[in-house]
């Protein structure tokens, strides 16, 4: 046999050593390693392994339970000191732990955000081995790929397991008098065994058996046909076709970024799925477990250009994990960024809890010297007082847990609310809280315990006992003025992140991007509406607060497919892709986006059905120097450039702007949305006299709309979510802060009592005393303002860098956080010395 | 004086038992036989710790052996007064039986 086999593993050992007294080490770890190597011979290795641990386990139980019993007194004198100092020390006791608690809550809540984040698509089965397929076309990243890509994807590379499409899609569902819209998708038969989306009624394998299935969540699946059993049941869709559901799915889970109520074949898009080369649909392929990946992806840069044959632009497919989806973008910045700023904040808030901590125990260890000369004297060594105030800031600490674990919960609610997510606090279930929790405990007790278990341990008896208190200007001065100097360049840098952060969020909300989106109605346009289209166009108009209607197919947000395009002097076999908005007449003078060249549509022309307006940067692109009249094409359909609109934002601010033209041709599918301009009084009115017109024109569609501002600022609706969930966390950072200078105050004060006695016997008044207290704390805010800003300046610099368009960091921000900080603390401080100040010296001067 | 557990006693007539042969591993190999349950160390060592504590037995060191990672062995024999506090659980458990014998116990 192995020699090696035959020995008890090293760590447990290790562990039985440190059962110190009574000789039970060489008991216990003699004997428990005598016996394992009989049962390695008799049950072999796995099973002595396991009895091995039990036996120590057992014994690291057994042993400190006897220990416990044995050093009892010691440990029992311990926490009574501790209590008696937390009863006798109410403020201070109160600070130290309601700082930490809040610190520790504000870490618990943000690293359960964090958690979530980082969890977001892990439960599929498959979640390494799927990657989506990323075209790049002119520098620009986008999700959507060509319909016609996945089927000759899968055929031409072997490495390729499994492929669906993901083409999102919004229906207008019905089953008897239920209507409603919902979100979902197209997909290929490989989808359900690709994605780990449970079926709970239905196989993956059979669900699009039929081109005419549907599937739905549970959700969705409830509200059309309530406790009945869906399966078999049919819905309308659309008004107009009939699918069958043959399965129902499990809700989506919120941390996939796959989100959908239900499920239909691909096959529903007829022939084109398998020839259009439009950009329409997400791809998702799995691939084989031992894929080269920087192999595979060089093989697939040319893929498109190799296939679509027409094109001679640089199209390049990139592969991205399943795994970056959520937290990086395609183009701008990656969210990811904001898992790091979270954990920075996470991190900076407990330790400035935990220096509030230190400056408080440092400080009132004056206070505990005759103790600790006390215990020195009887014969207590250096080690033993260490111990004695790690453990005391351990119990402390501990205590700001069960505390900061009852805020959580109570503040669990509100904080999902803010951050849109569904956190729970499962500590048992959760083998990362269990860690991080003791984890937390230890971090504090150690960082916030050992300078002070350090420093006053390290005094001699001698001058403990004599004076009853530390000499003055021993170390701790000079450290606790570091630390509040620390303490609040931290706070200042919070702030300032906070007011740039939404300097910047204004910025891009607010920011001219072409078109007015104000006071724009989007209405959704289904089977009945869009047949009366034009009458309902002429009748709408006619009301005194509609200014203008206009109508397109999709929202200017996510205004179009990209497309190839060519134009006179560059042929159809030498194109390049361009965004194609297919728009109704007026939607120009409707969004008020300004035509610097040529004309808008217009139905005295009957060509302009085939004739395009571009946006500058496809004029750009184009590099024609008199575009008008020019030829132009988007796929085969010819006609001539009539005009050219004013650059516009249609993505978020994020990206830039890219190519955009114009066509009153609806090929590539009907108009969805009508744009309503009306005027800014009544709103509530038009709306509702709009929803009476369309009843009568489609008695069967829902009246459903938007505000054009709405969707345009739901593109930040994570930036703004994250911004709000800063800016409550610098609110706490600054609380804790203010809390620890609170104590400082009151400390100062108490010690200097006497001091302002004589002084206000002499003569002092109020605002004197008040100026002579607060300025040592004025010049130590003032240290962290200089400390601060360069560190903000190029913590924010950096941030901005990441945004296609960024606001400035003006200097005002800066002053104006320092000026936030140095008024709050004053205030802070101001408090407990005017009552100092206040008090009747008679009293002060007999004090002590 | 404090009655001995049944663990207790069990520990006690396992050493008088082993004679010369009473260690850590002898010792829990027989009492687990004994009573057909599982004996952890942790819990053997407890129980030798009082009686140790109540010198009810003595150890004595034995020689090294490489065999168990350079630890000796220490042996256990029972002291006068352990026998006594032996002899006195025995003289009670036979007095609690006898006190029933005429009763059966069925």
């Amino acid at each position: 046999m192995d020699k090696h086999k035959g020995h008890p593993p090293k760590l447990g050992q290790k562990l039985l050593s440190f059962l110190g007294h009574y000789e039970w080490k060489y008991f216990v770890s003699g004997d428990c390693g005598e016996e394992f190597k009989e049962r390695v011979q008799e049950n072999g290795r796995c099973r002595a392994l396991l009895w091995y641990w039990e036996q120590v386990v057992y014994a690291l139980a057994a042993y400190s339970k006897i220990s416990t019993a044995v050093g009892g007194t010691m440990l029992k004198n311990y926490i009574k000191i501790t209590w008696r100092n937390i009863k006798n020390n109410k403020i201070y006791s109160f600070i130290n732990i309601m700082g930490l608690a809040v610190g520790m809550a504000c870490c618990i809540l943000i690293l359960l955000w964090i958690q979530d984040e980082l969890s977001f698509d892990k439960f599929h089965e498959n979640y390494g081995d799927i990657y989506r397929t990323i075209p790049e076309l002119q520098g620009t990243k986008y999700s959507s790929n060509p319909l016609a890509l996945a089927g000759v994807f899968k055929e031409q590379y072997p490495e390729v397991r499994q492929i669906s499409r993901f083409y999102q899609m919004f229906w207008l569902m019905k089953h008897g008098d239920k209507i409603y819209e919902e979100r979902g998708a197209l997909v290929d038969d490989d989808f359900l065994s690709m994605f780990t989306f449970p079926l709970i009624q239905g196989t993956p394998e059979t669900v699009f058996a039929s081109r005419d299935s549907i599937v739905l969540t549970e959700r969705a699946a409830g509200k059309f046909f309530g406790t009945q059993d869906p399966i078999g049941k049919s819905l309308l869709v659309n008004n107009s076709a009939e699918l069958i559901v043959t399965g129902v799915l499990k809700d989506v889970p919120l941390n996939s970024h796959l989100q959908f109520d239900f499920l239909a074949s691909m096959r529903l898009m007829g022939a084109r799925e398998h020839t259009s080369w439009s950009y329409e649909a997400r791809t998702y392929a799995l691939l084989e477990k031992d894929v080269s990946l920087p192999d595979f992806a060089d093989k697939i840069s040319g893929f498109v250009m190799e296939h679509d044959k027409r094109t001679k632009q640089k199209v390049v497919l990139h592969i991205q994990p399943l795994s970056k989806v959520h937290l990086y973008s395609l183009n701008g910045p990656d969210p990811v960024i904001y898992v790091y700023i979270f954990s920075t904040i996470a991190v900076a808030i407990l330790i400035i809890a935990c220096i509030n901590f230190i400056n408080l125990s440092t400080a009132r260890s004056n206070t505990r010297a005759k103790e600790i000369g006390m215990r020195k004297v009887v014969g207590a060594e250096r080690a033993d007082i260490i111990k004695q105030f790690i453990g005391e800031s351990m119990i402390l600490s501990a205590v700001a847990l069960l505390v900061a674990l009852g805020m959580v919960y109570l503040f669990l609610p509100a904080f999902n609310n803010l951050a849109e997510k569904q956190l729970t606090l499962n500590i048992a279930g959760n083998v990362s809280t269990m860690f991080l929790l003791p984890g937390i405990i230890l971090f504090t007790g150690l960082a916030s315990g050992s300078y002070p278990a350090f420093m006053l341990s390290s005094f001699k008896p001698v001058n403990m006992l004599r004076r009853g208190k530390l000499q003055s200007g021993s170390g701790g001065f000079v450290l606790r003025r570091i630390l509040v100097v620390g303490q609040f360049a931290a706070t200042i840098v919070l702030i300032i992140g906070t007011i740039i952060m939404y300097k910047q969020l204004n910025y891009i909300m607010n920011k001219d991007i072409g078109l007015d989106r104000d006071h724009v109605l989007a209405i959704s346009m289904n089977g009945e509406l869009r047949e009366s289209y034009k009458s309902f166009k002429n009748e709408i108009k006619q009301f005194p607060n509609v200014l203008n209607v206009s109508a397109a197919r999709r929202i200017p947000t996510n205004i179009g497919h990209v497309n190839p395009v060519y134009w006179e002097g560059k042929g159809p076999e030498d194109y390049v892709t361009m965004t194609d908005a297919s728009v109704d007449y007026d939607y120009f003078e409707t969004l008020g986006m300004q035509i610097i060249q040529g004309r808008s549509f217009s139905e005295e022309y009957a060509t302009d059905r085939e004739n395009y307006v571009l946006n500058e940067e496809a004029l750009r692109v184009t590099g024609l120097e008199s575009p008008i009249g020019k030829m132009f094409s988007c796929w085969e359909d010819e006609g001539k450039i009539i005009g050219i609109v004013k650059n516009f934002h249609t993505r978020s601010l994020h990206s830039e702007i890219g190519p955009v033209i114009f066509t009153l041709s609806q090929r590539h599918g009907p108009h969805n949305y009508i744009f309503v301009k009306i005027r800014q009084d009544d709103i509530s009115g038009t709306i509702a006299s709009l929803e009476k017109k369309a009843a009568e024109f489609a008695p069967n569609d829902l009246f459903e709309y938007s505000f054009l501002d709405d969707e345009f600022n739901r593109q930040y609706v994570n930036d703004q979510r994250r911004g709000d969930i800063y800016k409550y966390f610098t609110y706490l950072a600054i609380f804790i802060s203010c809390l620890g200078l609170f104590g400082m105050a009151s400390f100062t004060a108490e010690q200097r009592t006497k001091e302002i006695g004589i002084r206000k016997v002499l003569g002092a008044s109020t605002p004197n005393i008040i100026i002579l207290i607060s300025k040592d704390f004025l010049v130590l805010l003032f240290v962290s303002n200089v400390i601060a800003w360069p560190i903000a300046y190029y913590l924010m610099d950096k941030l901005l860098n990441n945004y296609a368009y960024r606001t400035s960091i003006a200097a005002w921000v800066f002053i104006a956080s320092g000026m936030m900080a140095v008024c709050i603390a004053l205030l802070t401080v101001c408090i407990k010395i005017v009552k100092v100040a206040h008090s009747n010296p008679v009293d002060s001067l007999r004090y002590e | 004086m404090k009655e001995l557990t049944l663990l207790e006693q069990m520990i006690l007539a396992a050493i008088i038992a082993l004679k010369e042969d009473a260690y850590g591993v002898s010792i829990r190999k027989r009492v687990e036989k004994l009573r057909g349950k599982k004996l952890m160390y942790g819990t053997l060592y407890n129980a030798l710790d009082q009686l140790l504590r109540k010198e009810y037995v003595t150890k004595t060191k034995g020689t090294t052996s490489s065999e168990r990672g350079g630890r000796p062995r220490i042996y256990y024999t029972l002291t006068s007064d352990g026998k006594n506090a032996l002899r006195d659980s025995y003289n009670l458990q036979r007095a609690i039986w006898e006190s029933i014998s005429e009763f059966r116990l069925d």
